[in-house]
């Protein structure tokens, strides 16, 4: 039987893609600051096309892999036709029950296999014990995707923990006691649609429970997974988090006289009041159902190590809910250690608000531009 | 180069913000000029962007558009190309460059870095010659504007541009002489109270730049001779060699506009769709060579 090592602690520190869609080549990512520490606010920018949301993919494919022994493919091109690459990097503390050790994982998909080996010096800089690999490939002869032979023994034992806590449902909103990783990904095709009305029951939210990834596009496709229901869950549940939920959008996205009134227990809904009317959660502006989707999702799902991945950070939102959202994120990320966030944007404005020149105590801010027409300064 | 370039990279969010847009800058020497360029140019903003020279670390004075050229092309890795007015040479006192006619002479103060316009000032490509009548109908204090303002209004503006060419000597000699002539000054004077007043003024403020006033004079008088006889093709060349802003505050006066009235010049560019065609082939070529 497979050993169990439960991770405490889990810190990004870096990607590197090999020909993976757009970015051709190998492109190494460094989520550290210039001194290695992890960042916890780190902005991609570049032109359309140039590969930012491939990065985001690719974390977001790293980790969704942890969530399972084997799958029918990688569901990314390059992928799956074993050209690409991704090597997906993190500090880990691992925990056997007596003693925590550091450790620089790298998740590696594809065939290329390992794409840096670190070097003893580099890992001393991070305080870590050694480079342990847990490589996903497709089995030769089998077809699917899986761990290989050549991953450390440590590594298993992580991913194994990480199976064993599937599905665990968090006690509370912003649940940072738990260290087990996961990644929030907010792709631009996010927002909330209106949930089918024939399945509405009191029913345990689809994708509550503690996963290695989450992916929010598009809300309400199914009763089950849709924020309708996870206010009636977290009502039923009667445990605070639905006056919590309610009380954090009214207070971050909402200033303009609208409430997110308590839950409508007829008809299963959180109803949107404003002007002495109501309407349903799905007929708020594009902008405002992304920003709800962010909060509640962010608050419900995260663990004590996550990351949060935002494509396209400020699509459909005002420049005055555009500041609110930037700031709000370098707020969390001040108040939840092990918390971070990976945002893509065209935005100059917002790369000026997280103001990535300037230090400030609790944010550690990183960032890069994808292929950038003219050559930098200092490269 | 690589795909990613790291943020460290750079100097400031300035540096970050303009790799971030990826366009090549040209850079001008106010914000009136950056208006101008952008209000003719608004179908090539995804090609180039305008910029003040001062946003580009460059302080103020003549020198800071070269100043700014050469910080966005060294410092910043941003292609440039300045673009000066013709009275960059006044500033300079490079008075044989600044009055000249020989447009090949003219062309040796290009540089690699900064074009100088051929005309004095950014404003002075918005007295098109066709659009006068338009621009007395819309702005006259009295209106309707009586027609034989409107259309003489070509001719007040050559007998002006030969007013201040009169007074030229005196401008560069006080210049010369490091004696500031308010911007108003003489706008309401007549042609011969203007004449009157420069020679009371070389007397009193700027004597002993007797070499200035003789060279001025000389090169005044070949400008002169130099002129089209065609009233409109003369506007244009006169346009050159006289202070646009004193020119605009003297026609404001003569024909009785209201206040900034060259504003509404833009305006009627704009319902022509016309663009300076001289500054339009340095823009063009600059967005060619580098813009996206």
């Amino acid at each position: 039987m497979t050993s169990v090592l439960r991770p405490t602690r889990f810190n990004p520190l870096g990607l590197i893609l090999a020909d993976m869609g757009p970015l051709r080549g190998l492109t190494e990512i460094k989520l550290t600051d210039a001194s290695g520490r992890p960042t916890n606010l780190y902005l991609i920018m570049g032109p359309n096309g140039a590969g930012k949301t491939t990065v985001l993919e690719a974390i977001h494919l790293a980790y969704s892999l942890l969530d399972g022994r084997n799958c029918a493919s990688f569901g990314q091109d390059d992928l799956d036709r074993g050209n690409g690459g991704v090597q997906f990097d993190a500090l880990v503390a691992l925990d056997d029950g007596s003693r925590s050790r550091l450790h620089l994982l790298s998740i590696v998909l594809g065939d290329p296999g390992l794409l840096k080996r670190w070097t003893p010096d580099e890992l001393a800089l991070v305080d870590a014990a050694k480079q342990i690999i847990l490589h996903f490939a497709r089995a030769p002869g089998i077809g699917a995707i899986g761990r290989t032979q050549g991953c450390d023994s440590e590594a298993i034992a992580f991913a194994e923990a990480i199976l064993e806590r599937a599905d665990d449902p968090p006690r509370t909103l912003f649940e940072s006691a738990n260290g087990y990783p996961t990644v929030l990904y907010f792709p631009s095709d996010r927002g909330i649609r209106r949930p089918p009305e024939v399945d509405r029951s009191i029913t345990r939210p689809k994708g509550l429970g503690y996963r290695a990834a989450h992916r929010f596009d598009i809300d309400g496709t199914s009763w089950e997974s849709s924020l309708d229901n996870l206010f009636v869950w977290f009502a039923w549940l009667a445990d605070g988090r639905e006056d919590l939920c309610r009380e954090l959008v009214n207070q971050l996205v909402f200033r303009n006289g609208k409430t997110l009134g308590a839950i409508d227990r007829q008809r299963l809904l959180v109803p949107v009041e404003v002007n002495g009317a109501a309407h349903r959660l799905d007929q708020l502006s594009s902008g405002e159902r992304q920003f709800v989707q962010f909060v509640v999702r962010v608050a419900s799902h995260m663990t004590g190590s996550t990351l949060v991945l935002i494509d396209e950070t400020e699509q459909h939102l005002h420049v005055v809910m555009r500041r609110r959202l930037i700031n709000l994120i370098r707020q969390w990320a001040k108040d939840y250690e092990g918390v971070s966030f990976v945002m893509t944007s065209h935005q100059t404005e917002s790369m000026r608000l997280l103001a990535p020149k300037i230090e400030e105590p609790g944010l550690v801010k990183g960032g890069c531009l994808v292929k950038p027409r003219f050559a930098a300064p200092h490269v | 180069m690589s795909n990613v370039v790291s943020f460290d990279a750079f100097d400031s969010v300035q540096q970050i913000g303009a790799h971030q847009m990826g366009l090549p800058r040209i850079v001008l020497e106010g914000q009136d000029d950056v208006k101008f360029f952008e209000n003719w140019f608004r179908d090539m903003a995804h090609t180039v962007v305008f910029v003040e020279a001062s946003e580009i670390g460059a302080g103020g004075g003549c020198t800071s558009v070269p100043t700014a050229v050469v910080h966005s092309r060294q410092t910043d890795n941003i292609p440039a190309i300045g673009i000066v007015d013709r009275d960059t040479l006044f500033r300079k006192k490079s008075w044989s460059l600044l009055f000249t006619h020989d447009e090949d002479a003219f062309r040796a103060v290009h540089s690699d870095e900064v074009f100088t316009a051929s005309l004095w000032e950014v404003e002075a490509y918005l007295l098109r010659p066709d659009l006068l009548p338009d621009w007395v109908a819309i702005r006259s204090h009295t209106l309707p504007a009586p027609a034989a303002l409107c259309e003489g209004a070509l001719q007040a503006a050559v007998e002006e541009c030969e007013a201040l060419l009169d007074a030229a000597p005196a401008f560069a000699a006080a210049h010369a002489h490091r004696v500031r002539a308010e911007e108003g000054w003489g706008a309401n004077l007549s042609h011969a109270e203007l004449g009157s007043q420069c020679a009371h003024w070389f007397a009193e403020a700027v004597g002993g730049q007797g070499g200035v006033v003789a060279a001025v004079t000389a090169l005044v008088v070949t400008v002169r001779a130099n002129a089209p006889a065609d009233l409109a093709q003369k506007l244009v060349y006169y346009l050159r060699y006289v202070d646009t802003k004193r020119l605009l505050m003297r026609l404001n006066s003569r024909l009785g506009m209201k206040g900034n009235a060259h504003w509404a010049l833009k305006t009627l560019m704009a319902r022509d769709g016309y663009k300076p065609q001289e500054l339009l082939a340095v823009v063009s070529a600059h967005a060619d060579a580098y813009g996206p």
